[in-house]
């Protein structure tokens, strides 16, 4: 019995002086390690992490999938120009992007503009990338961006047996010319040439073919790039680690490390609490609304509130709900107010319409449907409602205040007499649906580009979108928007139809969200935001 | 014995055949497809139809299958359909980080759960047989996730001497101790499950033994009693453990899942869920059948182990 005993404590014993061994390791050899400014003073180098909450799925700059993506590969390769925070372009690879008749657009590059093993970036480059683009072959996702341009197919693709972009013209080794099929504003063209044409070395990449080039080393790991920073290491769903291009032709980084880590979003406030990273992206690097006053609260850190832009909207099947009466109805019956108000904690706005306020072209004129139980009730009584019939709102998972906003949207329905059931889905699923129309009610997330939202619009309105609805009026508009150039025009043509949609309420948004971006005050010169966050990566420093 | 090994791993080739056939048939039935994981409003009908084609999901389904299968037997798992990495690198580069949480955690977990088991059955009833089931229970019941953003909270957030994710330090200089304390939590967590599960075996599995007669004849002989334990219990009360162990494999592979989601751990589990999610075709079907082979080889490992302990035990054919 004795000896019994014994053997417990001893047993005990042992484990607890490893257990302590093992926390008292670790508690020395990491002290500095991961709190307030760990990782610069860890290896004594200048670093910034950058917390996202989706991973950077590829790293190919003829198509980036997803946001992190497009941010990252836009480090290493630079775009023409980019769009900032106030919707304005700032010149990046090319100095200067000019029109004198909307038609004849000409880029001057950047002299100084070098590729990491020293050669200059040249027109000859921009070329290449383009037709790498318009390859079928490569099948970019974004090719699509270039179809202005004369000599390509609708789908942005060269047609087969042409050699050369008809549209596309060098002119000396730092300038060349472009000319699009149809009169278009500039800011159409830096919207769409400007922003997502990522030039690639010709040299690195000029021997592979068409069809290999996604799938080859170069596109994994890029070795040649002439972005501000260079890529170090890439692990997909975890962490992109960029170092300073020192020969950066707008001025070599000051910070030298530039770190992206892929988190959960609940993982945001934690690490920016424990200084594991300095800062998100607000769009990219989703903060639960429930953390947003704690970090507000936190001390060494500043946030920033953006503008509205990733709206809900609600896609309604017009073979489920086929009244414009019903769909009005649906709009009234829903509580927008007290969804920003109590779920979103004032972060966000309400809105039925298609554009937030951050969009120049609003009509403030159209008010967001107010919340009128009352006029819904009546309005499906009118239009002979079927109370007995129940509608399937099919909402996205994963994100936790629109999962809780459908169930407020779902009681709202049901207390004005339409039942709703609501099923979660994936966003494959959620997408599928929608596109082979078999649902009744959905919820998607859209981000509209504020410059130019001519594609999105025609998208959700023109006949033979998924709602199922169709307006002769509306074509009219969308047919007359894509050939507009002025601007006052083009404002009045976007008040005609956020008028119409207001009537026959094809696609109600319901709430667009505020994205809170924070950064440890240790970091200077950078500041979250979802447009043009990294133009001046460079001049970031850290204290 | 050698005839025995060689007839099951060649049974388990149609095995593995029709493991992939059906995740096959059951992942097309999955709504929606990589392609639709591309589709902004912008993005023309064209421009979704080229990228098909450049997929090969123009194909009819058996094709489709056929040619994996194909390329498959000449040691191909082709290419992501997202990242377009080749997928065989991209299971080889996750599997050492996935081989290391779980096989820490396996051999961390048994380490506590067969001496405790083994004390918690000598001493039923005890203030440490209370203690250890409790504790069995909690590390059975205690959701994963939970208990990682719990330990998140204390050792990150409070105490600050804790790496909340990843495996390495960016940046920094990598190295043993820094990988060693990335990989503190994420084993605590699975280590609760693994010996929470195992604890409970060992105890009942020993509590059986210790009311057989051998062992009373044994004490009869007068040997002494750490002899008893020792001999002639413990080791027959681990032969249903070994059984046991072989099934833990793929129990943690699941686990993983979950726990490297929470700790940005890099490994096959991420993989998965993100494949999932992005209907990544090609890197499905290499997971799927990593996975069916590590479930098939660690029930044909935990058979031959079974020969090995218990000499009742011969498979003759």
């Amino acid at each position: 019995m004795k000896s019994r005993f014994f053997s417990t404590k001893k047993f005990l014993a042992v484990t607890l002086i490893l257990a302590l061994g093992v926390l008292s390791a670790c508690g020395k050899s990491n002290t500095g390690n991961t709190g307030g400014n760990g990782a610069a003073s860890e290896s004594g180098k200048k670093t910034v992490n950058i917390g996202v909450t989706y991973s950077p799925n590829t790293l190919n700059p003829l198509y980036p999938v997803g946001l992190v993506s497009t941010y990252v590969t836009g480090l290493l390769f630079q775009p023409l120009v980019d769009i900032d925070e106030d919707l304005t372009f700032k010149p990046m690879l090319a100095d200067s992007i000019e029109t004198a008749d909307n038609k004849t657009f000409t880029i001057k590059l950047n002299e100084n503009a070098k590729w990491t093993d020293g050669t200059p970036v040249t027109a000859d480059d921009v070329i290449f990338t383009l037709k790498l683009m318009s390859n079928a072959k490569v099948a970019s996702t974004y090719a699509y961006m270039f179809a202005i341009l004369e000599g390509l197919d609708d789908t942005g693709y060269l047609p087969e047996g042409s050699e050369e972009i008809s549209g596309v013209k060098k002119v000396d080794d730092h300038t060349l010319t472009m000319t699009t099929k149809a009169p278009t504003t500039l800011t159409i063209f830096q919207d769409t040439i400007g922003r997502y044409l990522l030039t690639v070395p010709q040299s690195a990449l000029k021997d592979v073919a068409p069809e290999n080039i996604n799938k080859s080393e170069f596109m994994q790991k890029p070795t040649v790039t002439n972005g501000p920073f260079k890529l170090v290491e890439y692990s997909r769903d975890h962490f992109v680690q960029l170092e300073a291009n020192k020969d950066y032709f707008k001025g070599a980084p000051k910070i030298e490390q530039l770190n992206f880590k892929v988190m959960q979003p609940t993982a945001i406030s934690a690490q920016l609490q424990s200084g594991e990273i300095d800062m998100n992206i607000p769009s990219a690097g989703v903060i639960p609304i429930g953390d947003y006053d704690k970090i507000k609260g936190l001390k060494g850190l500043t946030t920033v509130e953006g503008p509205a832009i990733a709206t809900q909207f609600m896609y309604i099947n017009e073979k489920s709900v086929p009244d414009a009466k019903q769909r009005k109805a649906i709009s009234y019956a829903i509580n927008r107010e007290m969804i920003v108000n109590n779920l979103l904690k004032g972060s966000g706005e309400a809105v039925s319409g298609f554009f937030t306020s951050y969009s120049p072209y609003l009509d403030a004129s159209v008010k967001p449907d107010a919340y009128d139980p009352e006029k819904a009730k009546s309005l499906l009584q009118e239009s002979g409602w079927d109370s007995g019939k129940t509608l399937t709102l099919t909402v996205l998972s994963g994100d936790s205040t629109l999962e809780q906003a459908a169930n407020i949207m779902a009681e709202n329905l049901k207390a004005a007499g339409v039942n709703v059931k609501i099923q979660m889905a994936d966003l494959a699923t959620l997408v599928d649906k929608i596109v082979k129309m078999e649902y009744d009610l959905g919820i998607l997330t859209v981000s509209m580009t504020p410059v130019n939202p001519l594609p999105d619009v025609a998208y959700f309105l023109q006949t033979g979108n998924p709602n199922g609805y169709s307006n002769a009026k509306i074509d009219e508009l969308l047919a007359s928007l894509s050939a507009e150039t002025d601007e006052a025009k083009i404002k009045q043509y976007y008040n005609e139809i956020q008028q119409i949609v207001a009537e026959d309420v094809p696609m109600p948004s319901i709430y667009a969200t505020k994205a809170l971006g924070a950064i440890n005050d240790r970091v200077t010169g950078a500041k979250p935001k979802d447009f043009g966050m990294f133009i001046n990566v460079n001049e970031w420093d850290v204290k | 014995m050698f005839k025995y090994v060689i007839r099951r791993l060649l049974i388990a080739i149609p095995v593995l055949l029709g493991v992939t056939v059906i995740n096959f048939i059951i992942m097309k039935m999955a709504p929606g497809n990589p392609v639709d994981m591309l589709i902004s409003p912008q993005t023309p009908a064209a421009a979704l139809e080229a990228k098909r084609i450049e997929l090969g999901l123009d194909a009819p389904a058996y094709v489709q299958y056929w040619s994996w299968f194909t390329h498959l037997l000449r040691g191909d798992l082709g290419y992501s359909m997202v990242t377009y990495e080749p997928v065989g690198r991209m299971i080889f580069d996750r599997l050492g980080p996935t081989l290391l949480l779980m096989g820490t955690s396996l051999i961390i977990g048994v380490a506590i759960a067969i001496p405790l088991g083994i004390l918690s059955a000598r001493r039923q009833y005890s203030k440490l047989d209370y203690a250890a089931v409790t504790g069995s229970f909690l590390g059975i019941s205690i959701p994963n996730f939970f208990l990682g953003l719990g330990l998140i909270y204390v050792f990150s957030l409070w105490l600050k001497i804790l790496p909340s994710s990843g495996m390495s330090t960016l940046g920094g200089n990598g190295g043993f101790v820094d990988i060693l304390l990335h990989l503190i939590m994420p084993v605590i967590v699975l280590t609760a499950n693994v010996a929470g599960r195992n604890i409970r075996y060992v105890r009942s599995s020993m509590l059986e033994i210790l009311e057989q007669d051998y062992l009373r004849t044994a004490r009869a002989k007068g040997l002494k009693e750490t002899l008893v334990i020792n001999r002639h219990a413990v080791r027959n009360a681990l032969i249903p453990i070994v059984t046991v162990l072989g099934m833990e494999i793929p129990i943690l592979f699941g686990g993983a899942v979950v726990i490297e989601q929470i700790f940005s751990w890099p490994g096959i589990g991420q993989l998965t869920m993100s494949s999932i999610m992005s209907r990544d075709y090609s890197t499905i079907m290499g997971l799927n059948l990593l996975a069916a082979v590590i479930v098939i080889l660690a029930n044909l490992l935990t058979d031959i182990a079974y020969a090995l302990v218990d000499p009742r035990i011969k498979y003759s054919k």
